[in-house]
C-alpha cells in the first residue's frame, strides 16, 4: 500500500525534510495554543453552578461557536474559498455535520460532568478522548503501523500513565462528592471522551483529503447548532419553555457566547495541529487544556477550598501523571514510514471519493490551491452580524455571581494571549492559514 | 468488430482490383467507422461514474463507527439528564 501511494499522492513527502520539520513545529505550536484556549473556553461553563440548565449553557455556547465559525473563516479565507474547497470534496459536508453532532452531545455531557465533579476533575477524565483518537487512528488510518518499538512504547506508556492518572482523579472525586453525583459525573465525562475521540475520524478524513480546516469547521458548526437546538428544545420542555429560559438568562448570554467564541479559537488551532502532526500527537497536545482546566479551577476559582491536603495532592499528582502520559505520546516523532502510511491513507480517500489529486496533494503540504484575495459583501455581512450580536448581548450583560482570584485570572489570560500570538504568526508564516 | 473487419477487407479487395475511386472512398468510410479501441475506452469511462456523495459516504465502513457512537452518546445523555 505504501508503494502504491508513493507514486500517487505527492505530499507531504518524506524526501522534503525541511518542509516536514516546519509543518511539525507548526503543529506542536498549534497544539499548545489549542490547549490554552480550549481550557479557557470551559471557564464560563462554571455558570452551571449559578443554576442555569446545562442544555441552555451548551446551546448558547454552540451559538457562539456558530458565530465564530462563520465570521473568523470569512475574514481569514473568504466564503468563496470555503465554497471552492467544498466543491472539490462535497462528501466532507456530511462528515463535518456528523462531527458537529458528536461534538455537541459530548459538550453537553461535559457540562453535566462539570456540574457533578468540578472543572479540575472533569477535564482529565474526558481527555481520554486522546486514547480513543489514537485507537481509531491505528485501526482506520494505520497511523502507528511500522512506527518502531520506541514510538509504540511512548504511546503505550503514555496511555498507561493517562489511565492511572485518570483513576486517581476518579477515586479522589468519589471521596469528595456524593457517590451518585460522582458516578454520573464520571460516566458523563468518560462518555464525552468517547464521543470526542470518535469525532477525530471525520477530522482525519478531512485533512487526509486536503481540506482546509477553516472550510471544514464552517460546515461542522451547522451540525453542532442543528443537533444542539433539537436537544435544548427537547430537554427543556418545548420551544416556548426553551425561549423563556433564554430570555430569563439574558444577562448571562454574552459570557456563554464568548465561551463558544473562545472555544472556536482553540478548536481551529486543534484542527491545524491534527492536520500537520496527526491525531495521535495533535490531540494529546491540545489536551493540555486539562492543565489549564486544573489551573483555572484550582487558582482562579479555588475549587480545592475545603478539601483535605491529601485529596488536593492526589488530584495534582493524578493530573501530572496524565500530563506526562500526554507528553510521552505527543513528542514521539513520526518517522519516514509513518509519513508513507499517511500518504497511503490519503490515497485511499482520494480513490474512494474520487477527489482531485492536486487538491489532496497541495492540501497535505499546507499550500494554497485556491487563494482568494478579496473578501465579498457576504463575508463582511457575516462579520458585521456576529459583531452586532456580541455587542448587543454585551450591552445587556451583568457580571455573574462567581468568585474569582483576579490576579491569577490575568496571568492565565496573558499566557493564553502569548500562545495565541505565537500560533497565528507561525500559521501565517508557514502556510498562510492553509 | 468482425463484421467491420470483413467489410473493410471486402472494400480493400474491390479498390485494389478495380483501382476505382469509389472503392477507395468506401474503404476510407469503413476505416473511420471501424475504431474498436475508441469505442472500448468510452465504455470503460462510462462504467465508472463519479459516485453519488451520499451513497459513497454510506458505503464507507468508517461512517458507521461515529454514527453508532453518536446514538450511544444520545442514550447516555438521556440517562445523565
Amino acid at each position: 500500500m505504501g508503494q502504491l501511494t508513493t507514486a500517487n499522492i505527492p505530499g507531504p513527502r518524506a524526501d522534503l525534510p525541511g518542509r516536514i520539520r516546519a509543518l511539525r513545529r507548526l503543529g506542536v505550536v498549534c497544539g499548545l495554543a489549542a490547549g490554552a484556549w480550549l481550557g479557557a473556553a470551559e471557564v464560563p461553563t462554571k455558570l452551571v453552578s449559578a443554576g442555569l440548565s446545562p442544555f441552555l449553557i451548551s446551546f448558547m455556547m454552540v451559538l457562539g461557536v456558530f458565530l465564530g465559525r462563520w465570521s473568523l473563516p470569512a475574514v481569514a479565507r473568504g466564503t468563496s474559498g470555503i465554497r471552492a474547497d467544498i466543491l472539490k470534496a462535497p462528501h466532507l459536508v456530511i462528515w463535518a455535520i456528523l462531527a458537529g453532532f458528536l461534538w455537541c452531545v459530548a459538550n453537553t455531557l461535559t457540562i453535566f460532568a462539570i456540574r457533578d465533579l468540578g472543572l479540575s476533575l472533569a477535564f482529565p477524565l474526558w481527555n481520554t478522548n486522546a486514547l480513543f483518537g489514537i485507537v481509531w487512528g491505528v485501526v482506520f488510518f494505520h497511523e502507528l503501523r511500522d512506527a518502531g518499538w520506541a514510538r509504540w512504547m511512548a504511546v503505550g506508556g503514555g496511555a498507561t500513565l493517562m489511565f492511572v492518572g485518570g483513576m486517581m482523579l476518579a477515586r479522589v472525586s468519589a471521596n469528595q462528592i456524593s457517590s451518585q453525583a460522582a458516578t454520573q459525573g464520571i460516566v458523563a465525562a468518560l462518555g464525552a471522551g468517547v464521543l470526542w475521540g470518535t469525532m477525530y475520524i471525520p477530522y482525519r478524513k478531512a485533512y487526509l483529503s486536503g481540506m482546509n480546516p477553516l472550510s471544514f469547521v464552517s460546515f461542522f458548526t451547522v451540525g453542532e447548532l442543528g443537533m444542539m437546538t433539537v436537544l435544548a428544545v427537547r430537554y427543556l420542555g418545548g420551544l416556548a419553555r426553551f425561549w423563556q429560559q433564554v430570555t430569563t438568562a439574558y444577562h448571562l448570554l454574552f459570557w456563554l457566547l464568548m465561551a463558544g467564541f473562545v472555544w472556536v479559537l482553540g478548536d481551529i488551532f486543534q484542527q491545524y495541529a491534527v492536520k500537520y502532526i496527526g491525531v495521535s500527537r495533535g490531540i494529546p497536545l491540545s489536551n493540555s487544556n486539562q492543565l489549564w482546566g486544573l489551573l483555572w479551577g484550582a487558582v482562579a476559582f479555588r475549587e480545592f477550598h475545603g478539601w483535605s491536603q491529601t485529596a488536593v495532592m492526589t488530584a495534582v499528582y493524578g493530573s501530572i501523571l496524565m500530563t506526562c502520559g500526554l507528553a510521552a505520546i505527543a513528542f514521539s516523532v513520526a518517522g519516514k514510514s509513518e509519513y508513507q502510511k499517511w500518504r497511503a491513507a490519503a490515497d485511499r480517500e482520494q480513490k474512494r471519493y474520487r477527489i482531485d489529486r492536486q487538491f489532496v496533494s497541495s492540501g497535505l503540504e499546507g499550500k494554497a490551491d485556491n487563494i482568494t484575495k478579496k473578501r465579498s459583501r457576504l463575508d463582511w455581512m457575516l462579520v458585521a452580524m456576529a459583531t452586532a450580536i456580541f455587542v448587543w448581548t454585551g450591552s445587556l450583560a451583568r457580571w455573574p455571581a462567581l468568585k474569582l482570584n483576579w490576579t491569577m485570572t490575568e496571568v492565565l489570560v496573558l499566557a493564553g494571549l502569548a500562545l495565541f500570538s505565537a500560533a497565528v504568526i507561525s500559521l501565517w508564516k508557514v502556510t498562510r492559514f492553509n | 468488430m468482425i463484421y467491420g473487419a470483413h467489410t473493410v477487407a471486402k472494400a480493400l479487395a474491390t479498390a485494389t482490383a478495380n483501382s476505382s475511386i469509389q472503392g477507395l472512398r468506401k474503404l476510407r468510410r469503413m476505416a473511420r467507422l471501424w475504431r474498436p479501441q475508441v469505442i472500448e475506452e468510452k465504455r470503460v469511462e462510462n462504467s465508472e461514474p463519479k459516485p453519488n456523495t451520499f451513497s459513497a459516504v454510506v458505503r464507507d465502513v468508517h461512517f458507521w463507527v461515529p454514527t453508532i457512537v453518536l446514538i450511544a452518546g444520545l442514550i447516555l445523555l438521556r440517562w445523565v439528564s
